[in-house]
């Protein structure tokens, strides 16, 4: 039952939930969107549909961490019924208050941790010679970058991901937080591609044969 | 005889759940769809989880006589008995009762629901914060 019904849950940063549902299965017909978020309660209608082609193709709630009961159905009887827990499609918001402090070479990011645990704060960074992003990630949003070259210039970026034993395999990580560039420990509005690369240090000493 | 969670060393729990029970618990529903199965049983602090967690671990039931047997729930018990003051001397009294209960049996799938909803509620134990 319900196989034919495709579906999407993505819940944000528990504060929403939206379950949207491929309705091409059942042309011109609004289904219905019942609820609850415990065994014992009744079911209450979708307080806010989402509409696709004037018919309705999803439902918008308000998120608890809790098991979500759900059931669609059309006029007549039930297509799906499930109860799933919400935590297991999270999409936690991205990373807020990235600040930055700069101790020789090394820098400290830090942001606002969320208010729930069993999370990855990612930094990922790069100067205009690398190739790929760097990644590095911490449980908490205080993650530590060493050995990197005062001259250059370097683009950060920051996300939170969910990890699998507290959450499972179906979440998606936060967005990005905007790009941040910075050189010498100073913000920069970007790091010219056309720099050149730093000069290689010398010894101090030099060999007379 | 039931235990009271509330003075567990929960952070401790937690980090053995992540380290350890959560790797057997998965290799336990290994090729299970995550929505292959509802869940029904909830919490809401770390106590209710762990009194929760408790009963669906080792509690026998209709269909499913043996979980308590798997590596996932010897290693709970092991970290209850670590973190719980107390709930070892609990446990040799409730042990009476399951003498007389046969071999581990074949993984069914009422056992695969039952230990889908201990995931759940690992899950949410390990996410909420705090001790």
């Amino acid at each position: 039952q319900g196989e034919a019904l495709q579906l999407q849950i993505v819940c944000f940063n528990f504060e929403t939930v939206q379950v949207t549902w491929n309705a091409s299965e059942y042309p011109g017909t609004n289904l219905t969107f019942l609820y609850k978020f415990s065994g014992d309660e009744a079911y209450d209608q979708c307080p806010n549909y989402t509409l696709q082609r004037g018919h309705t193709a999803g439902c918008l709630l308000e998120a608890k961490d809790q098991i979500l009961y759900f059931s669609i159905s059309n006029r007549t009887h039930p297509l799906l019924t499930r109860s799933q827990w919400v935590s297991d499609y999270l999409k936690p918001s991205s990373p807020k208050d990235v600040k930055f402090l700069w101790h020789q070479e090394a820098v400290t990011v830090t942001c606002s941790d969320l208010s729930y645990d069993g999370l990855l704060y990612e930094v990922q960074h790069r100067s205009t010679f690398d190739p790929e992003w760097q990644s590095k990630e911490e449980r908490t949003c205080n993650v530590t970058i060493e050995g990197l070259d005062a001259e250059k210039c370097y683009c950060f970026r920051a996300r939170v991901k969910a990890t699998e034993s507290s959450y499972g395999s179906d979440t998606q990580p936060s967005d990005w937080s905007e790009v941040t560039h910075w050189q010498s420990g100073e913000p920069r509005d970007s790091c010219q591609d056309n720099q050149e690369p730093p000069k290689p240090k010398f010894p101090k000493f030099i060999l007379i044969s | 005889l039931t235990y009271n969670f509330s003075n567990c060393d929960f952070n401790k729990i937690r980090v053995e759940y992540d380290q350890i029970i959560f790797s057997d618990l998965k290799k336990y529903m290994n090729g299970t769809k995550s929505t292959q199965f509802n869940y029904n049983i909830s919490c809401n602090n770390p106590p209710d989880c762990l009194t929760e967690i408790q009963r669906v671990t080792f509690s026998p039931t209709h269909g499913c006589t043996s979980l308590h047997k798997e590596m996932f729930a010897v290693k709970t018990k092991a970290t209850l008995t670590l973190q719980c003051p107390g709930y070892s001397g609990i446990q040799i009294n409730n042990t009476q009762a399951k003498k007389n209960r046969k071999k581990r049996e074949v993984t069914t799938n009422k056992c695969l629901k039952q230990a889908s909803q201990l995931l759940g509620l690992w899950r949410r134990f390990s996410r909420i914060k705090g001790n």
